[in-house]
């Protein structure tokens, strides 16, 4: 099976958003600050659902803020489905 | 830390405090043969059945002041995913210590235990699960995931 590793560029991403505090972020997304601390470490993998919901609160679509290894290689989430095609 | 976390802190501290109460009274109980009859089982719940009331009222008084330190805080009450991730461990750790302390009474009624005895053992495997359900909670939060 392929290791997947998925990290995020939040934090860079709430400080492009005028400094856009955690717990902006958490109230927009619908979590707790400390969810929205625990993810942008890499320390918790977000359901898909708060994935979409994170992205929205940023203005971002999903690919911009989440990135996906697979065994090492960068995967673009935005595009693999056409490549598969 | 949020409403979950403090929660389990009071939950982790409560059980340590009713399971040393119990402990304490149960063995008093043991050695003073007031277990030796023929109405050991009902002795030994009568001995302990206050532990429900008290960890209700332990747990609804925590949440009055968790509600009341939060006062104007929208977001204190707020649970999320990781939450209830959490939430689920805990139960795990629960129910696996709860079976095995059914387990360890049946085989031990099986084998001739003493019924106080058994009920003791079970109790124990129950409150050993809570706490230490509650101990993964709090180490999930420290961990963060």
């Amino acid at each position: 099976m392929p290791e997947i590793r998925i990290t995020n560029v939040i934090r860079r991403l709430r400080f492009d958003r005028d400094e856009m505090t955690q717990q902006a972020l958490a109230n927009a997304a619908g979590c707790t600050r400390q969810t929205i601390a625990a993810i942008e470490k890499a320390k918790y993998a977000p359901s898909f659902e708060l994935a979409v919901r994170i992205a929205i609160a940023l203005g971002r679509p999903l690919a911009d803020v989440f990135q996906v290894e697979c065994d090492g290689e960068p995967i673009d989430l935005a595009h693999r489905g056409d490549e598969k095609a | 830390m949020t409403h979950q976390e403090r929660a389990s802190f009071v939950g982790l501290l409560s059980g340590i405090l009713l399971t040393t109460f119990v402990a304490v009274r149960l063995s008093m109980l043991f050695r003073s043969d007031a277990l030796s009859g023929e109405d050991a089982a009902q002795v030994w719940a009568s001995a302990i059945v206050w532990v429900i009331p008290a960890a209700i009222a332990i747990s609804a008084m925590a949440n009055i002041l968790f509600a009341m330190a939060a006062k104007g805080d929208p977001n204190a009450r707020v649970v999320d995913e990781r939450d209830r991730l959490f939430e689920y461990r805990g139960m795990g750790v629960l129910l696996i210590a709860t079976g095995l302390g059914f387990i360890a009474m049946v085989i031990g009624l099986s084998l001739g235990w003493h019924v106080p005895v058994a009920l003791t053992v079970l109790y124990g495997s129950v409150a050993i699960g809570d706490i230490a359900g509650n101990a993964v909670r709090i180490a999930s939060y420290r961990i963060g995931g």
